[in-house]
């Protein structure tokens, strides 16, 4: 689906609800978000900004609940980091954008607490300026550090001049014995290694070990210190929550229709006309992405999808190969994106909105233990139509194709019936049955097939076409397209789409004499 | 060989894997990021919590790791707080252990700091290429977990050193296995079709697999130096049938040796030429006057 494969918002929220994608059944909900995306196109057109604004979006944090008792420094940098990002994207914005995307702020008190000395990188340390006594602890600390490492290389140097024994850059030397006897044991902590061979540290004198005693109290009353900032900032946070969950909301938001604005620009694609409660399908050079992805490898042509349903419930005809499940993946497509808050790809999708969107074919995803190919298109629109809540789409391709043919009309003309007797039931269904009743409000569409005598043309007899070669024959003279059927206008194609497709000749001849005597 | 050190590991991701438990890898890591800053501020990082508490070489609790000034850690918000170090945090990673989360932090002020790294390899790859691409730093020293030479493939650019603890108890198996890492640090890259005919196998090579693998007149691939797990003879029979290649290359920098009554002249005596000129015994041996 194009939405997993290009839809792809920068930030973890905008990610999550990406996870999520509803339907939306709302038509004003959705005009509203086609409005924003018509924003935020103008936005990612502007090739600077957009960089700048994609920029912060990706260094925007996933962030801890914000309802918890103290944070400690790596929840502090997390929230410095996503309310400078936050603010950096604000400012990328003019108000217009800013106020059409909800995005304000109103923290600016916890952000210059965050960022105290104006750090505004984003990086978080509690550093000497958050309080006096703070600095003041540090800078004791800062001494006897110093005079510990005079005491350290005094030590060591003494240690090397007498000894030969060189300590810097290693806390303690493996030695021989030979060496290890020498050493004064009040100067050395001595261990054994192995047999032959002593680890020796140095022992630095009682200055040291008072120093370092002190040094302990001191970095236990900076933790102390340090402790008492952290709730101060916590405290700061806490009462900013209610603020950071909404520019979380509105950094998710705007994250979202950037990434759909971006899909947009790459697919050419147009807002959807929503129509009120009543009304047809109407398509103009409607794409289904990914098979025009397929087609651009494969080197064949894709034919855009023109036309406008005159009905609610549309039975489609066409040749095998014709492109009937197309034509429904395109409908499906096109209607999911738009019933999602996107944009499509098409010149035009007029279109109403649905409670809820069932797609009973093929590529249907659940697999029920047991049953046939037929028993699962049975449960799966059972599921649908014995829970019907509101305006309901149904798309389905070739229902009941795996039964016998007389059973079959009998129950895709019951479906049809039943569907058009019920005013929220909208319904799309291809299948190869011609024999069915009409009914009030049940159009019939037909694909309009293989042109088979260019085709005939074209081919060379002598050459030994591949099977990719003769699926591009056929790409190359059926013609996508569709058009209201007329009632009689008999069409077979499944015989010249075999022909092409190679199938022995005897046998095709026998075929259309049986064709040719029961049509008789 | 202990001068080249700055230069082996500078702008490089260089694994320090070993051998056994306890091999003396963190005491290692210490000695090497120490001499390494006269060039860049190395990164450090551990692979995982391997649960090694003592360190055998010194017998004594396993070695925190010293972070000087201006050096980069990878370990988690519990152990910053426990650390009397002073640490600047510059990301915090998407990614929790038992012990917090797995955060980059600066060193502002030095002190000894318990690495935890993540516990899988795809988080410690993530981790890598974001440190190295995000943050441009690119000397980065890992503390790897024993026995997990896999996780070397984490990084494709990556080389390691291998320390090992020898001992007279395994002193034949300790120069074989010189010998296998060596051997394979000679194999070369598979270079597609211009390495010919050839047999690509996913996962481990064990002696077991290697049986039911037909490679007459065939090349055989394996992503990398990690998956083979033969003996050195197991290897050497393998490369005389057959031309082995690796998708990925790590380099071996060299072998650090920690002996523990054994001689130095004696082990010596005992490695290879080639083998011997990539030995750097330990760095905290004082030598002999």
């Amino acid at each position: 689906m194009i939405v997993q494969v290009d839809y792809k918002p920068l930030t973890p929220y905008g990610q999550d609800l990406a996870r999520n994608i509803a339907i939306i059944s709302d038509a004003g909900v959705l005009e509203k978000e086609y409005s924003l995306i018509e924003t935020a196109i103008k936005l990612v057109k502007d090739d600077q900004r957009a960089a700048k604004i994609e920029f912060h979006l990706k260094k925007i944090p996933l962030l801890n609940p914000l309802d918890g008792n103290n944070f400690d420094p790596a929840d502090l940098f997390l929230i410095k980091k996503f309310i400078i990002n936050y603010v950096a994207i604000i400012r990328e914005l003019d108000d217009g954008t800013a106020k059409a995307f909800n995005m304000g702020f109103s923290s600016k008190k916890l952000l210059d607490s965050l960022c105290i000395d104006q750090d505004d990188a984003d990086t978080f340390y509690l550093n000497d300026s958050y309080s006096d006594e703070l600095k003041t602890v540090r800078k004791k600390i800062r001494k006897i550090d110093e005079e510990l490492d005079s005491i350290k290389q005094k030590q060591l140097l003494e240690i090397q001049r007498k000894f030969k024994l060189d300590f810097k850059l290693r806390d303690f030397l493996v030695v021989d014995e030979n060496i290890a006897v020498k050493l004064d044991k009040d100067h050395f902590f001595i261990e054994h290694f192995d047999s032959n061979n002593f680890v020796v540290k140095p022992i630095y004198n009682k200055k040291y070990f008072e120093l370092y005693l002190e040094r302990d109290g001191l970095v236990a009353e900076e933790q102390r210190q340090e402790k008492i900032i952290i709730e101060k900032l916590s405290k700061e946070v806490r009462a900013e929550s209610k603020n950071i969950a909404g520019y979380i909301d509105v950094v998710t938001k705007l994250d979202a229709l950037i990434a759909k604005a971006r899909l947009a620009v790459k697919y050419n694609m147009t807002r959807p006309v929503i129509r009120s409660q009543v009304g047809n399908i109407k398509i103009q050079n409607g794409r289904y992405i990914p098979l025009v992805n397929k087609c651009s490898v494969l080197g064949t042509k894709y034919s855009p999808l023109s036309t406008e349903f005159n009905s609610k419930v549309i039975v489609i005809h066409g040749s095998n190969m014709g492109g009937k499940t197309v034509l429904l993946q395109t409908v499906c497509f096109l209607q999911t994106l738009a019933q999602t808050g996107f944009f499509v790809p098409a010149d035009l999708y007029e279109t109403v909105v649905f409670d809820n969107i069932h797609y009973i074919g093929e590529s249907m995803a659940e697999e029920v233990n047991g049953l046939s190919s037929f028993g699962l298109e049975v449960h799966e629109f059972m599921k649908a139509y014995g829970n019907l809540k509101g305006k309901t789409l149904f798309i389905i391709d070739e229902f009941a194709r795996t039964t016998n043919s007389k059973e079959a009309v009998a129950l895709i003309s019951a479906v049809l019936k039943a569907a058009s007797e019920n005013s929220d039931i909208y319904m799309f269904m291809s299948t190869h049955f011609l024999e069915l009743p009409e009914f009030k409000g049940v159009s019939f569409y037909k694909m309009k097939g293989l042109n088979y005598s260019e085709y005939e043309k074209y081919y060379l007899k002598e050459k030994d076409y591949g099977l990719d070669e003769r699926i591009r024959l056929i790409n190359k003279y059926m013609k996508y397209e569709v058009m209201p059927d007329e009632k009689g206008a008999e069409q077979y194609d499944a015989l010249n789409v075999a022909n092409i497709l190679g199938m022995d000749k005897k046998i095709l001849s026998y075929a259309k004499k049986y064709l040719d005597v029961g049509n008789e | 060989m202990l001068n080249k050190i700055p230069k082996i590991l500078d702008g490089k991701v260089t694994f320090i894997i070993g051998s056994d438990k306890n091999a003396g890898k963190t005491t290692f890591l210490n000695y090497a990021s120490r001499r390494v800053k006269t060039l860049s501020s190395p990164v450090l990082v551990s692979v995982g919590i391997d649960g090694e508490k003592q360190d055998s070489l010194l017998s004594i609790p396993k070695p925190q790791v010293l972070a000087d000034e201006d050096d980069y850690i990878i370990t988690t918000d519990k152990m910053l707080c426990a650390s009397s170090g002073r640490f600047q945090i510059m990301e915090v990673f998407p990614f929790r252990t038992v012990l917090g989360r797995v955060l980059l932090a600066k060193t502002i002020r030095k002190g000894y700091v318990e690495l935890v790294g993540p516990e899988h390899n795809e988080q410690l790859s993530d981790i890598l290429n974001y440190v190295k691409n995000e943050k441009g730093l690119n000397t980065i020293l890992v503390d790897g977990a024993v026995n997990r030479l896999t996780q070397v493939s984490t990084s494709s650019d990556a080389s390691f050193i291998y320390v090992l603890k020898v001992t007279n108890d395994n002193l034949n198996s300790s120069i074989e296995k010189m010998r296998s890492i060596y051997l394979l640090n000679s194999i070369k890259k598979f270079d597609g079709k211009k390495s010919g005919k050839h047999v690509e196998l996913n996962g481990a090579l064990t002696k077991n697999k290697l049986e039911g693998i037909e490679v007459a007149d065939k090349s055989l691939v394996l992503e990398d130096f990690t998956r083979v797990f033969l003996d050195y003879n197991g290897i050497k029979k393998l490369l005389n049938k057959t031309t082995l290649y690796f998708k990925t290359i790590f380099k071996l920098q060299c072998f650090v040796v920690n002996l523990v009554d054994i001689d130095i002249s004696h082990f010596d005596n005992k490695l290879d030429d080639d083998i011997r000129k990539l030995v750097m015994y330990n760095p905290y041996m004082e030598p002999v006057s």
